[in-house]
C-alpha cells in the first residue's frame, strides 16, 4: 500500500538551492536595473549602499557598452540567416565575482555574460575586446541555433522513460532517452565564432590560429568523432579545441563552397528531425561529413606545415622545455619530433593499440603541466618561480642546472628527486593565469589569491570543507608571501623544503607563515614590486574596466595612476630597475599597446601606437624592455633597447612565447602553447634571434593622436535605466512520456509535461510538472530567490491505481493446494504532500533547510464509492546539507568529495483510516495520533585510493576511488511504518543519477522491503576505471569512459518487538498482535538484537556493476549502468514479500502478523539505460 | 489550496512583473485566419488550450441486435467538461492532451433513485505527424496515434453492481487503449472535406466494476472490444464562420472479460462475451467561429442514426447510450 506514497515522498526535496557563487545574481545587498533598447533589454547589478561598504559594485558602463554593441550587432547577425527576431533577448550582467562567465539558453532570449573576463582570456584569444567578443559569440547562438531548431523553442526536447519492475525475477531495468535537436558542437560553438566574424566582430586571431596551428603540428586535433561530441572529451583545451576547429572549418568551407554553406547546416536541418545532424552537411556540399573533415584536415595540414615550414626558412630559434628530466618527446631534429607525433607512439609502460598509445602519450605530455605562466628569476637569481594553475611553484634552481640552458639533462634520478623536494608551492591557494612578483631583497612574493585565502587554506577548514565566504562574494586581492624554507625529512633524506600535509594520501597545502593580505588591495591583480621591494603597481578591477594603482607593499599610501570607466583594460605591468618607470600594456578604443609612465602616473607616452597586439612589457636588468607582439602573425617575444630605440624580434617559435622574463644570463624564459599545455620553456642568450623589426611598429607616433586616443570616452548616455521590471524568460517545457508497471502485468503509460518559468535574473522559480495515465501526479513549486534565506513552497499530489493478487487457502495448510485460489484485486490511492520552507546557502558548499511538511493519503477499494482517508500528518525538519560535489551529480568515478545530510525532525501522525477504527497497529502497538521525533544522517564520503606504497600508488595513478556510504537514523518512539526509516534497492529512475547519494545501500534487498525505527547502514564501494577515455563510438553512442565497481553493505533496521508472552497481548479481528500495556512492546537495540520485521541480527549484501558514460546522437549525454547485488540473508516483512504480486493470506505459520512469504538469499539486477546510475 | 493566495500574494507584492514569458517568437510557424485553410497539425511553436463542454441526454439505448430500446422511466445525462491542450512540436508534428471531466446523472423515477458522480475520465496523449502537408489550397495528412488511460475511478461504489444499487459511476473502463489513424484534408476554395480511419486497439485490464463473483471482493480482467472508425467532415467556410457536417462509423469487436492468466499472455482465461461486438453511426454537424488567429469558438451537434449493444453502460466511451450530444468549446492558441 505504501509503495506509491515512498515513492511520491522521494519526489520531496528541497527548492533548488542557488548557491552564492554558483549562480551568483541573488544577492540581497544588490539592486537590478534595465536598460532597454530596441532588441534587447540589458539588466545589471548594482550595491545599494555605497558608503562603507567593502564590496560596493555596479556593472553600468558594461551594461550601456553591451547595449550600444547589441543594437549594432542584431542586424548583421540576423542577416547571416535571414531570421530577424521579433522576440527580445535579454542579457544579464554578473559583476559579482572575478571570473568569466558567458552563455546563453536561447529558446529563453536569455543571455548571461559577466562584465570581468577573467585570468585567462587574453591569453586564449590574443585579443582583449571582452564585451564584443562574448556578447557576439553568444547572439550568434541564438540566432544560429534558433534558425537551427527543428523543435519548437518552448520545448526543445521530449524525454522518453520506461521501467520494468520484475519481482520474481528480481530485475529492475529502465531506460530514458531524450529527443530534440542534436546539432554538433562543433558547429553550435566554432559556428558561434565564424558567424561572429561573418558580422565583423572576432576575427581570426593569433590565439585562435595558434590553437588549431599546434594541434595539426603536434597531432592534436579532435578527430571527427571527437569534435562532433568534445563536451564531455577530456583532454586539455579540448574545449577551446572545438571551437577553433570548428571556426577554421567554416573558413574552409567559405574557400570552397561560399561564405553562406556554414549557415545553410541550420536551414536545412530546420525541415525537418534527423538522428544525425551531419547528413547536412552532405546536403548542402555535396560532400559527406567524415570526407569533408578529411579534406579539411589535409587543407590545415597543408596549411600550418607550410607555415613551419617557412618558419624554420627564416630561422627557429632553440629552445627547451624548463624540466628537471629528460621526456620521451624531447627531441633535436625534425625525425625526432615527427617519432614523437606518430600516433603509434608507444609507452614505456608498454600500452599498444594506435588509439590508446596516442592517449597515453597525450596524458604524459600533459602530465608535466598544463598551465605554466608567468615564469621568472628572482633578482638575485636564487629562486626560479612558475604559477601552475594557481599553485605558484618555486624551485632553488640556478639557471645553469637547467637543461634548456645547460643543456645537460640531469640523468641522475636522485638528483632530480631532491631538487623536486625543494620545489616549493609556496601559494598553493594563488589565483590561476595572474602574475606575481618576487619582493626584491626579501624572500618573499607577490601573488594574487581570494578574500578568503587565508581561513579557507586552514588545514581543519581545507579537510572539513569550511570556508571562509559567508556573504557570497570571495573577491581577489593581493597577498604577501614569505618564501620560508623549513626543515623537512623524507626517511632518512633531510633537507630545507616546503611540503604540503599528507592526510590519507591527499595532499593539502600550507600557507607560510607570514602571510598576509595587503590591505586596500580588494579587487586587485597582477602586481609588480618597485625594486626597493617598498611598492607595488597592480590593477584593481571595476565595471569592465582595470585600473593602474600604486601601493605601499602594507597597503598604505594608496594611488590610483589611472581613472578610467569605459572598459579599458590594461595587461601585465613593471617597474623599471631604477624604480622610476611604469611599463603596462593598455586596450584601449580597439587597439593594445605598450606605454610608459612614470611611477607616479605622469608622462604618459606610448612606446609603439600600431596595430599590432602588443602586451606582457619586463623590463630587462639593463633597462631595455621585453614585450610580445603578434606582429608576424604569431606572438612572440621582441625586446625594445631604450637608448636607441630599436626593436628586436627574439624568438622565432611555431608555438609562440608569452609572458617573457629574462634569465640571469640574459637568456629568456616564457610561456609557450603546446597542444598538451601551457609549458614553460627556456632559451638561452645566444640563441635568440635578434632580428631588427623597429620599422613594423610605429615607435614615435603622433602626440595628438595618442593624446587623442588615451582620453576619448565613449557616449552612451542615451543608454539610461530603468528599475528590474522582474521579465519572465520564455514559457518552457518538456513532454515527458513514462511507461512503467505497478504490477508484473500491470504496464502502463503514464504521459503529460513538466513546464518552467523564471525570471532573468532567477529570483522567481516555478516548476510545474504533470503526469497523466492509470496514475496521476502534478507538483508545483515555487523559490523566492532574492534574498537570504531562500523561501520555498509547494504541493504534491495524486492518485495511484495498484492491482494486488491474495492467495486464499481454506483450510489454512498450504502443504494443500487444492483448496487454494488466487485472486487479483485493484485499489485505487491518493496522496497530498504541502511544503514550505527556507534555505540559507552559507557558501557554496554549506546550505541549511528548514522546511515544514503535511501529508496525507488514503484509499478506495473496490466497492468504495468514495477515499477513505488513512493518515493525516506532518513534520517540521531542519536540515544542514554539505557537498563539495555541487547541486548535480558528477561524473561515473567522483574522485573525491563528501556530501552530509544531517537532518533532525519533529512529526505528528494521525490514523484515521475507519475500517481500523481510525487506529493501526505497528509492532505489537495501537497507534492513533503521536508526535515523534526523529534525527537521520547521511554521509557519502568519496576517497582516492591513498598512494602509499607500490599497489596502492600504482591504484591511485589509475584513478582508483573508495566510496563510504553511511546512512543512520533513529526515531524516538514506536511509530507506524509509513514513518518508518526504509532501506532496499534502488534503480536512478526513481531516485536520480547520482554519485551524491549513491543507490547501491542493500541493492541486494528488494526496494523498501526493510523498515524500521533503527537505521545503521554502511556500504563500501571500490570504484576503478575499466577504460578511460575509450572514445569510441557503438552506432548511436559515443562511449567514453567505463568504470567498475564492486561494493558490499553491512547493518540493519530495527524496529520494535511485540511481547512474545500471549498473556501480553490479544489479537485484533486482522489476526495482529496488540499489547495490552504498549509499555510491554520492547524497542530492539541495535547490533544487539535481531530485527523481528526482517529476521536478521544483521544484513549483508555484495555487488558489482559497471558504469558506462556515452553520448547518445552526438549530443546528449547517455550515461548507463549494470548492477548486480547479492543479498546474503532470508528476509520476511509484510504482504507480498517475495515480490511475485501475490500476497500470501494464509494464517501465519510463525503465529504472528508477519506474512509466510519469505525473500531468499539470491541475486538482485539493476539495468538503467541512459538513466545514469 | 492555501499556495494559490500565497501565491497571489508574492505576484502583488513584485514590481511589474513582465510578460516577456509569453512574447511572440520569429520561429512560431504561420497559421491561416480561417479554419477550411488549416492544416491538420497544429503549427510549429503554437501553443492551444481549449475549454469545452459536451452534454448528452439519453433515456434509450441499443440492442444487442441494433433496435433502439426506449427506457420506462431512467433519464441519463452524461456531461463532459473537457481541457485540452496542443502544441506544435516541430513544423511537421504536435502533441495533444486531452483531460476529460464527466458529470453523470441517472434518475429513474420508478425506483425512486437519483445518482450522480463528477469525476476526471480517460484522459488521451496523442502525437500527430503530418506526413504530406501543400498549402493554398491545403492538403494535410497525418498520421495520429493516441493512448487512453484509465485514469478515472472504476469502482460502482458497491460490490454488487447494478443501477438499483450503485452510489457513484464507473468514470473509467479500467484499460488503456492506442489507437492509430490516418487522417486527410483537401480544401478546394471555401470548401474542404476532412476524413480519418483508424483502429482502436484494447487492451485488457484489471477493472475494479468487474466484480469477482466468487467472493464478491476482487476484481476481474476486463478487455473491451477493438475499434474500427471512420469519419468523414465536409465543411464550408463563409468568412469567419465556418459550417461543418459529421458522419462517424464504429465498428467494435467483441469484448472478454474473466481473471488474469499467470504469465506474459494475461488474456488466455478471459471468456468472449457473446454478442458484444457491434457497430454503430452517428452524424452530426456545427460551425466554428474563428473569432482571431488566436480564439476559435466551437459549437456542434452529433445524433446516433443506428447502432447496436448495450453491455456496458455506463461506460459512454465504449457503449454509447442513444441520445443526441451538444458540443461547445472556445480554443485558444498563442
Amino acid at each position: 500500500m505504501w509503495r506509491s506514497l515512498l515513492l511520491t515522498a522521494a519526489l520531496l526535496s528541497p527548492a533548488p538551492a542557488l548557491a552564492k557563487n554558483v549562480f551568483p545574481n541573488n544577492h540581497p545587498d544588490l539592486e537590478w536595473h534595465s536598460i532597454e533598447t530596441e532588441h534587447f533589454v540589458v539588466h545589471y547589478p548594482q550595491s545599494r549602499k555605497k558608503e562603507n561598504n567593502d564590496h560596493y559594485l555596479t556593472a553600468k558602463w558594461t551594461a550601456q557598452r553591451s547595449a550600444k554593441i547589441s543594437e549594432e550587432m542584431f542586424p548583421r547577425m540576423c542577416a547571416e540567416f535571414n531570421y530577424y527576431l521579433k522576440e527580445r533577448v535579454h542579457v544579464v550582467i554578473l559583476n559579482q565575482g572575478d571570473d568569466l562567465e558567458g552563455f546563453t539558453v536561447p529558446n529563453w532570449d536569455w543571455i548571461e555574460i559577466s562584465a570581468n573576463p577573467g585570468s585567462d582570456f587574453y591569453r586564449t584569444r590574443s585579443r582583449m575586446d571582452w564585451l564584443p567578443d562574448v556578447l557576439v559569440h553568444e547572439f550568434a547562438h541564438v540566432v544560429s541555433l534558433k534558425a537551427n531548431g527543428n523543435f519548437a523553442e518552448g520545448s526543445q526536447a521530449i524525454s522518453l522513460g520506461v521501467l520494468y519492475n520484475e519481482g520474481v525475477g528480481n530485475t529492475m531495468s529502465g531506460g530514458e532517452v531524450l529527443i530534440g535537436d542534436n546539432n554538433p558542437w562543433y558547429w553550435t560553438e566554432g559556428g558561434a565564432e565564424y558567424w561572429s566574424d561573418q558580422a565583423g566582430y572576432n576575427w581570426w586571431t593569433p590565439g585562435r590560429d595558434r590553437t588549431v596551428r599546434m594541434s595539426v603540428l603536434e597531432d592534436r586535433l579532435l578527430s571527427w568523432d571527437e569534435w562532433k561530441t568534445v563536451q564531455q572529451s577530456h583532454g586539455w583545451m579540448d574545449g577551446e579545441r572545438g571551437y577553433q576547429q570548428g571556426y577554421s572549418f567554416g573558413l574552409y568551407l567559405r574557400e570552397r563552397f561560399g561564405s553562406e554553406t556554414y549557415n545553410k547546416f541550420a536551414l536545412e536541418n530546420q525541415k525537418g528531425f534527423v538522428f544525425d545532424w551531419n547528413d547536412h552537411l552532405k546536403t548542402v556540399t555535396g560532400v559527406s561529413g567524415p570526407q569533408l573533415y578529411d579534406e579539411w584536415r589535409s587543407w590545415v595540414t597543408e596549411k600550418y606545415t607550410g607555415h613551419f615550414e617557412a618558419l624554420k626558412s627564416e630561422g627557429e630559434t632553440p629552445h627547451r622545455e624548463v624540466a628537471l628530466e629528460a621526456y620521451d618527446w624531447e627531441y633535436t631534429d625534425p625525425d625526432g619530433r615527427d617519432a614523437f607525433n606518430d600516433p603509434r607512439w608507444k609507452r614505456k609502460t608498454g600500452v599498444t593499440g594506435e588509439l590508446l598509445a596516442r592517449r597515453e602519450r597525450e596524458r604524459a605530455r600533459e602530465g608535466t603541466g598544463r598551465y605554466n605562466m608567468n615564469p621568472k628569476f628572482s633578482d638575485d637569481g636564487k629562486w626560479f618561480g612558475v604559477n601552475n594553475l594557481g599553485t605558484l611553484e618555486l624551485s632553488p634552481l640556478g639557471e645553469g642546472s637547467l637543461a634548456a640552458f645547460s643543456g645537460v639533462v640531469h640523468s641522475d634520478a636522485a638528483v632530480s628527486a631532491r631538487v623536486e623536494r625543494q620545489t616549493m608551492g609556496v601559494a598553493s591557494f594563488a589565483q590561476f593565469g595572474h602574475d606575481w612578483d618576487f619582493v626584491p631583497g626579501q624572500d618573499a612574493v607577490v601573488v594574487v589569491g581570494s578574500e578568503h585565502l587565508l581561513e579557507d587554506a586552514r588545514l581543519g577548514n581545507q579537510l572539513f570543507h569550511l570556508r571562509g565566504e559567508a556573504d557570497g562574494y570571495d573577491w581577489k586581492n593581493l597577498y604577501y608571501v614569505p618564501i620560508a624554507p623549513t626543515e623537512q625529512r623524507d626517511g632518512n633524506l633531510s633537507y630545507l623544503g616546503h611540503k604540503p600535509i599528507d592526510v590519507l594520501g591527499q595532499d593539502y597545502g600550507v600557507v607560510p607563515e607570514g602571510t598576509y593580505k595587503i590591505p586596500n588591495t580588494e579587487r586587485g591583480t597582477d602586481a609588480s614590486v618597485s625594486p626597493d621591494g617598498k611598492k607595488l603597481a597592480y590593477f584593481e578591477y571595476t565595471d569592465g574596466t582595470l585600473n593602474l594603482v600604486s601601493i605601499n607593499i602594507d597597503g598604505s599610501d594608496k594611488k590610483h595612476l589611472t581613472q578610467y570607466t569605459d572598459g579599458t583594460w590594461l595587461q601585465r605591468v613593471d617597474w623599471s630597475p631604477d624604480g622610476k618607470t611604469l611599463a603596462v600594456s593598455v586596450f584601449r578604443q580597439f587597439q593594445q599597446d605598450i606605454y610608459l609612465m612614470d611611477a607616479d602616473g605622469g608622462n604618459v607616452r606610448a612606446l609603439m601606437f600600431d596595430r599590432w597586439e602588443d602586451g606582457d612589457p619586463e623590463w630587462t636588468k639593463d633597462g631595455d624592455l621585453l614585450f610580445i607582439s603578434d606582429r608576424t602573425g604569431i606572438m612572440q617575444v621582441h625586446r625594445w633597447d631604450h637608448e636607441t630605440g630599436r626593436i628586436d624580434q627574439l624568438t622565432n617559435t611555431i608555438g609562440g612565447a608569452e609572458t617573457p622574463a629574462e634569465t640571469p644570463s640574459g637568456g629568456l624564459v616564457y610561456l609557450a602553447y603546446h597542444a598538451n599545455g601551457y609549458k614553460v620553456e627556456g632559451a638561452a642568450k645566444a640563441d635568440l634571434l635578434y632580428k631588427d623589426v623597429t620599422a613594423d611598429f610605429v615607435t614615435n607616433p603622433d602626440a595628438a593622436s595618442v593624446a587623442a586616443a588615451w582620453s576619448f570616452q565613449e557616449d552612451l548616455s542615451m543608454y539610461q535605466s530603468v528599475p528590474y521590471k522582474t521579465p519572465l524568460m520564455s514559457l518552457s517545457g518538456v513532454p515527458l512520456v513514462r511507461i512503467t508497471n505497478d504490477a508484473r502485468d500491470d504496464l502502463s503509460l503514464q504521459a503529460g509535461g513538466a513546464i518552467f518559468l523564471q525570471d532573468f535574473v532567477e529570483n522567481h522559480f516555478v516548476y510545474t510538472e504533470v503526469l497523466m495515465g492509470e496514475d496521476w501526479s502534478a507538483r508545483l513549486q515555487y523559490a523566492y530567490n532574492g534574498w537570504y534565506p531562500n523561501f520555498y513552497l509547494g504541493l504534491i499530489g495524486g492518485e495511484a491505481k495498484f492491482p494486488y493478487g491474495y492467495l486464499l487457502d481454506e483450510d489454512n495448510d498450504l502443504t494443500t493446494t487444492e483448496d487454494q485460489g488466487i485472486y487479483q484485486g485493484k485499489n485505487q490511492q491518493y496522496y497530498a504532500y504541502g511544503f514550505a520552507g527556507v534555505d540559507y546557502p552559507w557558501n557554496s558548499v554549506h546550505h541549511t533547510t528548514l522546511t515544514a511538511l503535511g501529508q496525507t493519503f488514503g484509499f478506495r477499494q473496490t466497492g468504495d464509492a468514495d477515499y477513505a482517508p488513512y493518515s493525516v500528518g506532518g513534520e517540521i525538519s531542519l536540515n544542514h546539507n554539505i557537498s563539495t560535489l555541487g547541486t548535480y551529480a558528477p561524473g561515473a568515478n567522483v574522485r573525491g568529495g563528501r556530501v552530509i545530510d544531517l537532518t533532525y525532525a519533529h512529526g505528528a501522525s494521525d490514523v484515521v483510516y475507519e475500517a481500523y477504527g481510525g487506529k493501526t497497529v505497528d509492532d505489537g502497538e495501537l497507534l492513533d495520533a503521536y508526535e515523534f521525533n526523529k534525527g537521520e544522517l547521511r554521509w557519502v564520503e568519496q576517497i582516492p585510493v591513498p598512494a602509499w606504497g607500490g599497489i596502492l600508488t600504482q591504484a591511485n595513478k589509475y584513478r582508483h576511488t573508495i566510496q563510504i556510504d553511511f546512512a543512520g537514523g533513529y526515531i524516538d518512539r514506536n511509530v507506524d511504518r509509513n514513518d518508518e526509516f526504509r532501506g532496499g534497492g534502488q534503480h536512478p529512475f526513481y531516485w536520480g543519477s547520482s554519485a551524491l547519494r549513491p543507490n547501491t545501500l542493500f541493492a541486494g534487498y528488494p526496494a523498501n522491503s526493510l523498515s524500521g525505527e533503527t537505521m545503521a547502514m554502511i556500504n563500501l564501494a571500490y570504484r576503478f576505471p575499466i577504460r578511460r577515455e575509450l572514445n569510441a563510438r557503438v552506432g548511436p553512442l559515443y562511449v567514453y569512459d567505463v568504470t567498475a565497481q564492486i561494493m558490499g553493505t553491512a547493518g540493519n533496521l530495527w524496529s520494535f518487538t511485540p511481547p512474545d508472552d500471549p498473556s501480553l497481548s490479544y489479537r485484533n479481528e486482522f489476526g495482529e498482535r496488540v499489547a495490552h500495556d504498549p509499555a510491554n512492546i520492547r524497542r530492539e537495540i541495535p547490533f544487539v538484537d535481531t530485527a523481528h520485521k526482517n529476521g536478521n541480527y544483521l544484513l549483508y549484501d555484495a555487488g558489482a556493476e559497471i558504469r558506462v558514460t556515452s553520448t547518445l546522437f552526438d549530443s546528449f549525454g547517455w550515461n548507463s549502468f549494470f548492477r548486480v547485488s547479492y543479498g546474503f540473508n532470508r528476509i520476511h516483512g509484510y504482504g507480498d514479500v517475495n515480490g511475485d504480486d501475490v500476497s500470501d493470506s494464509t494464517e501465519s505459520a510463525v503465529g504472528d502478523e508477519l506474512s509466510n512469504e519469505v525473500e531468499e538469499p539470491g541475486f538482485r539486477f539493476y539495468l538503467g539505460l541512459g538513466t545514469g546510475w | 489550496m492555501w499556495l494559490l493566495p500565497l501565491l497571489a500574494t508574492l505576484a502583488a507584492t513584485t514590481p511589474s512583473a513582465e510578460a516577456a514569458g509569453f512574447q511572440v517568437k520569429t520561429m512560431r510557424a504561420p497559421l491561416s485566419a480561417v479554419e477550411v485553410e488549416r492544416p491538420l497539425v497544429l503549427g510549429k511553436g503554437w501553443f492551444e488550450v481549449s475549454l469545452g463542454y459536451d452534454h448528452k441526454f439519453a433515456n434509450g439505448a441499443w440492442t444487442a441486435d441494433g433496435q433502439a430500446l426506449q427506457w420506462e422511466s431512467a433519464q441519463w445525462l452524461y456531461t463532459t467538461e473537457r481541457l485540452g491542450i496542443r502544441y506544435g512540436i516541430t513544423r511537421s508534428a504536435e502533441f495533444y492532451w486531452d483531460v476529460p471531466f464527466h458529470y453523470m446523472r441517472l434518475v429513474n423515477e420508478n425506483l425512486g433513485t437519483d445518482t450522480a458522480s463528477f469525476g476526471i475520465g480517460e484522459p488521451k496523449f496523442g502525437w500527430k505527424l503530418e506526413l504530406f502537408n501543400r498549402a493554398i489550397p491545403t492538403t494535410s495528412m497525418v498520421l495520429d496515434l493516441s493512448y487512453k488511460m484509465p485514469t478515472g475511478q472504476e469502482t460502482a461504489g458497491t460490490y454488487v453492481g447494478g443501477p438499483n444499487t450503485v452510489s457513484t459511476f464507473p468514470m473509467s473502463t479500467g484499460q488503456a487503449d492506442v489507437a492509430a489513424f490516418a487522417r486527410g484534408k483537401q480544401q478546394f476554395g471555401p470548401i474542404a472535406i476532412e476524413a480519418s480511419l483508424g483502429y482502436v486497439h484494447r487492451f485488457s485490464g484489471v477493472s475494479q466494476f468487474v466484480v469477482e463473483v466468487d467472493e464478491y471482493q476482487f476484481s476481474g480482467r476486463f478487455k473491451p472490444g477493438s475499434e474500427v472508425r471512420a469519419e468523414l467532415s465536409p465543411m464550408l467556410q463563409l468568412g469567419p464562420i465556418a459550417i461543418h457536417g459529421d458522419a462517424v462509423y464504429r465498428q467494435w469487436f467483441a469484448a472478454a472479460v474473466g481473471t488474469t492468466a499467470g504469465g506474459f499472455f494475461v488474456d488466455e482465461q478471459l471468456d468472449v462475451i457473446q454478442g458484444s461486438d457491434g457497430w454503430s453511426f452517428d452524424a452530426g454537424g456545427g460551425l466554428v467561429i474563428n473569432a482571431s488567429r488566436g480564439v476559435d469558438i466551437l459549437a456542434s451537434a452529433m445524433v446516433p442514426i443506428r447502432g447496436e449493444d448495450l453491455t456496458f453502460f455506463p461506460l459512454e466511451s465504449i457503449s454509447p447510450t442513444r441520445g443526441p450530444t451538444l458540443s461547445t468549446s472556445v480554443e485558444l492558441r498563442y
